[in-house]
Parts: structure tokens; sequence; C-alpha cells
């Protein structure tokens, strides 16, 4: 059975174990493994157990939830980046260092999958969407400051509204750390909400791999827990990513988004002279319409005093026909006499006696008289 | 504390609101007149002000 001129080694099981992962370890400390996910069990919601397989090998796999790119289901074909190792109790398995998805088939079925349990919490709710306020004073801006994405949207800013206060918030928006990155920046601009008004998350164009983060669950929940109106701008010809999907706005490119947060100042001077010359129409048109009135009270003024005029013409014409009538000189005239004594009006024979002197007032003149007999 | 551009102009669409009502009475409207351009002014200061920002 063994051949005396052959070194082979011998050891205990323990100490195999021992040679045998530092063996390993010096050869592969960390190695990618591609295989179909089968047999997933997750443990206390923390604890991730797996077989990776192909047609001829499966090899178990040991990892935990808060290292994966998304959900995970079986059958999906994932490169899991791994250390080797021999368990003493439990055998050779792979321990998962880090997950990705591989393959559009994979990437598209853990994107439907997050999709729907985040909408299905109301995450996506168009309901939901705040209207940004009118231009802004100040906004916080969440990129990477080399990017030109950053370089485009402050070009824009500063041709159009250039008060604007910006307030960046530096971090990588692609690659490894760009998630923890742009979950910090947003958490970070959140905490300042009595400051900003608006949090405006931008990348430009790039690899589909370049988009992971705008994909991932946690950056697409601080987008929504975010206190104040979101805009996010990935500028790129594909699917709106989920991020985009749970802002309050998405504008195509971080140029349009600079476009949709403030106003042009060019443009708001010629609506400042449109109302000027609105509101100078308006008045002249109350001020016309007015004048039009005042001059029909006018005219309807001048007509009450002409027919004023005619009625009291009349009235007086009226009076004088009854003054006329009581005229005590008309009666006179008829031949009628008023007698007077001692200026007294002498109306009966009694009041009288013989020799007294009289006035007998006529129509045309008064004669002087004297009783001379009763 | 100065006004932020849209407060001035909220205000300036509230007052030709005003101006506009045809029950309107002569010496109100006069005095919406006044208001509304003052306003126009401190608003066409606000973007002269853009105009000649030093960069």
């Amino acid at each position: 059975m063994m051949d005396s001129d052959v070194q082979i080694p011998e050891f205990g099981v323990s100490d195999f174990v021992i040679v045998f992962n530092q063996t390993i370890s010096s050869l592969y400390s960390r190695v990618i493994v591609t295989g179909e996910v089968s047999g997933l069990r997750i443990s206390r919601g923390r604890w991730l157990y797996y077989d990776l397989k192909d047609e001829d090998s499966k090899i178990r796999v040991f990892g935990s939830t808060d290292r994966l790119p998304g959900p995970l289901e079986n059958g999906m074909v994932v490169s899991a980046l791994v250390t080797p190792q021999l368990h003493p109790q439990f055998g050779f398995s792979l321990n998962q260092i880090d997950l990705q998805y591989k393959g559009q088939g994979t990437i598209t079925k853990a994107f439907d999958i997050l999709y729907k349990k985040l909408a299905k919490e109301g995450l996506f709710d168009p309901a939901k969407k705040r209207h940004l306020p009118y231009a802004p004073e100040n906004i916080a801006l969440v990129t990477s400051r080399e990017s030109a994405a950053y370089s485009d949207f402050m070009k824009i800013i500063s041709a159009r509204w250039p008060r604007l206060q910006i307030d960046l918030y530096d971090t990588p928006v692609q690659g490894q750390q760009a998630v923890d990155g742009i979950v910090n920046a947003l958490q970070k601009a959140n905490q300042n909400h009595a400051t900003h008004e608006v949090i405006c998350v931008i990348r430009g164009g790039g690899a589909d791999d370049d988009f992971h983060a705008f994909n991932d669950e946690r950056v697409v929940r601080a987008i929504s827990a975010c206190r104040i109106p979101t805009v996010v701008a990935i500028g790129h010809e594909r699917d709106e990513s989920l991020a985009e999907l749970s802002a309050d706005l998405r504008a195509s490119t971080p140029s349009n988004a600079g476009e949709l947060i403030v106003p042009d100042y060019q443009q708001e001077k010629i609506i400042c002279e449109q109302k000027m010359y609105t509101i100078a129409n308006t008045f002249l048109g109350i001020i016309n319409d007015n004048r039009q009135q005042i001059s029909r009270t006018k005219d309807a003024l001048d007509q009450i005093l002409r027919d004023v005029i005619v009625r009291e013409r009349q009235y007086l014409q009226l009076k004088q026909q009854i003054v006329r009538t009581l005229d005590p000189y008309a009666i006179l005239r008829q031949g009628y006499a008023v007698i007077k004594s001692s200026g007294a009006r002498i109306i009966s024979k009694k009041s009288l006696k013989k020799g007294q002197d009289l006035e007998i007032i006529l129509s045309d003149g008064t004669v002087q008289a004297e009783v001379t007999g009763l | 504390m100065k006004k932020k551009y849209r407060d001035l102009k909220n205000e300036l669409e509230d007052v030709i609101s005003k101006l506009s009502d045809p029950n309107i009475d002569v010496d109100e409207a006069v005095d919406l007149k006044d208001q509304a351009e003052k306003l126009i002014k401190q608003l066409q200061k606000y973007l002269d002000d853009i105009d000649t920002k030093d960069d």
C-alpha cells in the first residue's frame, strides 16, 4: 500500500486541517467563485447558508446578509469573493466576503424583487412626491467633486441663478465606496434640513456596473427618508434606477437637474417687465371704466337737476296764481273798501259814534271821512 | 429680514389678482397699483444684483 520510496506526509486530523488551511491560504487567500445559488437559507435574519453550483459541482458558502448587493434567491448566478476554509467540524466551505450579481438576468431579477418590495412599502408612491420650492436659496448637492456631473451642474446654476447657495457633500458615486459614501452624505445633508431647501443627488454617464449604488436598498431608503424634497439625476440612457423612482423629482441629466431646481434670471427679468405692463393696462382699464361711470353718473345727475328745475318752476307758477288770487287789492278793485278808525279796522257800525273820524281805503287810495249819522 | 425672491413674487401675484377684481374701488386700485410697482422694483433689483454679482 505504501511505497517506501515516496515521501507521503502524515498528519493527525486536526493537524491536517491546520496545514490544509495554511496551504490553501497561501495559494488562494481570496478567490472569486461564480456559480448558481441553490439551497439558500437565512438564519436569524443575518447569516447566509447556500450552495454555489455548476453542472458538475457544488460548494457550500457561508456569509452574512449585510454584504449582499440586494435580494438573493435560488437560481441567481453570482460571483462571490470568498476565502476557502476547511472547518474542523463542518468540513470544506467558502466564507463569503462580498457578492456581485452575474449576468443581466440575475441583475434584472434582483432589481425586480427589490422594486416590488420597496413599492409595496410605498417608497415610490406618486402621491407622496413633494413639490420643489420655487427659487430655493440653499441646496445640498451629493456627488463627486471630481466628476463631470458636478461641473455641468455648477455651470448651469452659474448661468441661471448664481445667487443659489450650494453645499457640496462630496462622495464617490461609483465603485465599492459608493453606497456607504452616498448614504452617509444623504444622512448628513438630511441632518441640515433646516438650512437646505432641496437635496440633489447627481452623477453622469458610465458603464452599467457604475450605477449599482443607485439600485442599492440602503441608498434608496436614505433618499426616501430625506425630510426635504429630493432631486436625483443619473445621466445615462437606460431604465430608471430605484434611487430616481424614490426621489421627489427625477431629472434626465445633471444639467437638467439645475434647470428644474432654479429659474433663469434673464427670463425672470422679462416676466417682471410683462407684469409691469399688465399692471399698467389693468389700472388704465379701471380708470377708464371709472371715467365712463363718472360720465354716466354726471349725465344722470344733470337730467335729475333739469327735472327738478322744471318741477320747481311749475310749483312756483302755481304759487304765483294762488298769491294773485289772495291779493286783497283784487277784492278792493271789485268795489269793496276797508274802513279804519284810529288805525283799527271797522267791521261793524256798533263800534262807531257820530262825529268819529274815519279812514276809507279804496283800490286806488285812502279817503278821510266822518260819521255823520248812524 | 430680507424677503425671499419667491415671497416677493407670491405677493405680487396676490396684488395683481386683487387689482383684477371688477368690483374694485378706485381708491383701493390706486393703492394696489402703488404696491405692485414697488414689488416689481424690488424683484428687478434682486435680478439686477444677480447681473452685477462678482463671480
